[in-house]
């Protein structure tokens, strides 16, 4: 099942479509199996300004609305997934520095962008700031084990990372991370297609995705000093964490519920893709834009091997979220 | 012995181990990007001594400015760009179609060699990648002409250093402030160097990189107010510069080396990358519509207009359309120029053999037993 479906997206004439199309086949699938968990009245307060981010989609241009709009949604978001979660067992400083973070992403979505060349800039400060905190937290999340502040650190460099539509799928992600659906809830077969459709179809989906017109080369401004132009290795591995964090994502999300994942599944995944753009780079004409579009493609895959395999080191390999789904025997006392 | 028993034990080759299922899969993918962007593959090199000058010179100078990201529908919109508007009426302003590659070097390379570019031009594109064919300078310091080079980046060092006298670049420091607050990247700075350049006669050929617009786009989008003016500023600056010119003895070629789409990124093959302008004002331009024009045309612009032949990888007569030469010149330039221009050279049933190699170790990879 992975292998035909990785094909499938391989030969696919538009593979971003089809990649698109996974990714809402499946959270999709995820809804209906969350309306099965009781007592989830925060999910409705978070899909509610995320219904409006994405009918603000449409607004032209970059209207500061939808960043308001993206900021109040991770707030929520974040602030649903507190409620009651236990925190008892989570260090007060790591509170802080959550909050930290998710103010500072809120506020690097809100301002308006400015040059990174004037002598200090809050938005940039702001969005420094919630990167730094954002993957301290996902990696303070991954050493404690504490999901909750792994959504909250990804949350914070999700605001930085994308705007509008894909900040909002983002967050229906990380909802469903930490209200899995119940035991049994999807036949096992077909979990490790579901993990690498759903990484590949985040990449397309998320900021970047498949094709160098499509890096969000504004993420290199928050490698800028204040006083000179880019320092243009910081700006890459700015750009680069956007890869990765998407990929943690995706395994995270392959992980909720109490999924077993192979090491490697998402590294081979993204090695029969390679594989298929080398044979349509063999089949295209050469300078053709068909042929343009398979090296780039080719330059992902192989990049997003090779992350993925960092990706899935120990340090990021935290056990899956505890299944809080009601059992049949609690729902009966 | 314990130990040794162990190291030997069937466990360590389990195809389950954790470190054999992340190691065999970055292997693979390493060595699969080596094969793909293994040097020469374009099969291009620097061509032998330069061809005697077909005929006289056209203009006393050329300056060439290089509009980073100068999008198509900002070019031909004379709201937009009224002084290009204007330019264009003593001249000729038209489309033009980059590459499908359309990151800076790549297209760069493509405009002032003629020749195409590979894989290999994008991904080194914020590298030191010299140029593997010869430019437009190269023409131009064989034929002995004074040049200059202004760039706030180091673009035009690391493609074509091998042709450029070390004193004819002047690299200006992009974070200098600047009093024009649309200026995010010191285009000030190479309106100046510019300027100083007219003013010395030897200089036949001044070629500056102006990045605001691009850098605009990148960080602004290319559909807000901060685009917009970035763009007004550098038509002003266009402007400026056309004004310290004579134009009725010396040339002003303005090209975008590419275009980007409304979020302002570009890259690939996508058409609002690839769309951008020209236009081409002063002595020896043919003042009528050209149409659409390959970028790899401007090579054999620039040197047609000093008198030199084109680049030997730049395609036979591109500029012709533009250049106001008699059909005695013409067929003296086709007949003494040498060319070969030509698609890059691939081996495709290599590829297609490594292509399925890959697709199986990776299907044998994802099918491979989970632990336990």
């Amino acid at each position: 099942m992975s292998a035909l479906l990785l094909l499938v997206l391989g030969f696919a004439p538009d593979r971003e479509d089809a990649a698109i199309g996974l990714l809402a086949f499946f959270l999709l699938g995820t809804a209906w199996a969350l309306r099965r968990v009781s007592g989830r009245g925060t999910l409705v307060a978070a899909i509610a300004p995320i219904a409006a981010i994405a009918a603000t989609r449409w607004i032209p241009g970059e209207s500061s609305a939808v960043r308001w709009l993206a900021g109040a949604a991770v707030v929520a978001v974040a602030a649903a997934s507190w409620q009651g979660s236990g925190q008892a067992a989570t260090p007060r400083w790591l509170i802080g520095i959550s909050a930290a973070a998710l103010l500072a992403a809120f506020f690097h979505a809100a301002l308006p962008p400015e040059s990174p060349t004037i002598p200090f800039s809050p938005p940039l400060a702001c969005g420094q700031a919630a990167l730094g905190f954002g993957w301290l937290l996902l990696a303070a999340g991954a050493a404690l084990e504490d999901h909750r502040l792994q959504v909250c650190g990804s949350l914070a460099a999700a605001a930085v990372y994308l705007h509008g539509l894909p900040l909002a799928a983002l967050a229906f992600v990380e909802l469903s991370i930490l209200f899995p659906p119940p035991n049994g809830a999807e036949p096992r077969r077909t979990e490790a297609a579901r993990s690498v459709a759903v990484a590949i179809s985040l990449l397309a989906v998320f900021n970047g995705g498949y094709g160098f017109s499509r890096i969000d080369l504004s993420l290199m401004s928050l490698g800028a000093s204040a006083s000179s132009a880019m320092f243009v290795p910081i700006a890459g591995v700015i750009v680069a964490s956007a890869y990765a964090w998407t990929l943690l994502v995706a395994r995270r999300f392959a992980l909720a519920g109490g999924r077993r994942l192979s090491r490697g599944a998402i590294a081979y995944g993204f090695l029969v893709l390679a594989g298929t753009d080398l044979i349509r780079l063999a089949l295209a004409r050469p300078d053709s834009v068909s042929a343009a579009r398979s090296e780039e493609r080719l330059v992902f895959d192989l990049a997003f091997a090779l992350l993925s395999c960092v990706v899935e080191l120990p340090l990021f390999s935290a056990r899956p979220a505890p299944n809080r789904a009601p059992t049949p025997a609690a729902v009966e006392s | 012995m314990e130990t040794v028993e162990k190291k030997n034990s069937p466990e360590r080759l389990d195809p389950a181990s954790p470190r054999l299922r992340l190691a065999v899969p970055a292997v693979l993918a390493i060595a699969a990007a080596l094969f793909a962007l293994r040097p020469g593959a374009s099969g291009r090199a620097l061509a032998a001594p330069a061809p005697p000058s077909p005929h006289p010179p056209l203009t006393r100078r050329v300056v060439l400015v290089v509009l980073d990201a100068w999008r198509r529908a900002d070019a031909l919109d004379a709201t937009r760009m009224p002084t290009v508007a204007r330019l264009a009426r003593g001249g000729v302003l038209g489309p033009m179609e980059t590459g499908v590659r359309t990151f800076t070097k790549p297209c760069f390379a493509e405009m002032l060699t003629g020749g195409g570019s590979t894989l290999r031009d994008s991904l080194l594109n914020l590298a030191r990648n010299p140029a593997p064919a010869e430019s437009i300078f190269g023409r131009a310091r064989a034929g002995g002409a004074g040049m200059r080079l202004i760039d706030a980046t180091s673009d035009f060092v690391d493609l074509f250093s091998r042709e450029i006298p070390t004193d004819a670049i002047v690299r200006v420091d992009p974070g200098a402030p600047s009093p024009d607050p649309d200026d995010v990247f010191n285009d000030q700075g190479i309106e100046s160097a510019v300027l100083e350049a007219l003013a010395r006669p030897s200089l036949r050929l001044v070629a500056a990189h102006l990045q605001s617009v691009d850098h605009a786009g990148h960080l602004f989008g290319a559909a807000g107010p901060r685009y917009a003016a970035a763009v007004a500023s550098a038509d002003r600056r266009v402007g400026r510069i056309a004004a310290r010119m004579d134009l009725a003895n010396e040339t002003l070629v303005l090209v975008g080396d590419h275009g980007a789409d409304l979020s302002g990124h570009h890259g690939g093959p996508e058409s609002a990358a690839r769309e951008t302008a020209y236009l081409a004002a002063g002595s020896g331009i043919r003042a009528r519509p050209a149409g659409l024009l390959p970028s790899t045309a401007i090579a054999g612009l620039v040197t047609g207009l000093l008198g030199d032949c084109p680049p030997s990888a730049a395609p036979p007569g591109g500029a012709d359309a533009l250049l106001a030469l008699n059909d005695t010149a013409r067929v003296r330039t086709a007949s003494i120029c040498p060319c070969r221009s030509g698609a890059p050279a691939r081996s495709r049933p290599g590829l297609a053999a490594a292509g399925a190699a890959l697709v199986l170790a990776g299907i044998a990879g994802s099918s491979a037993p989970r632990p336990r």
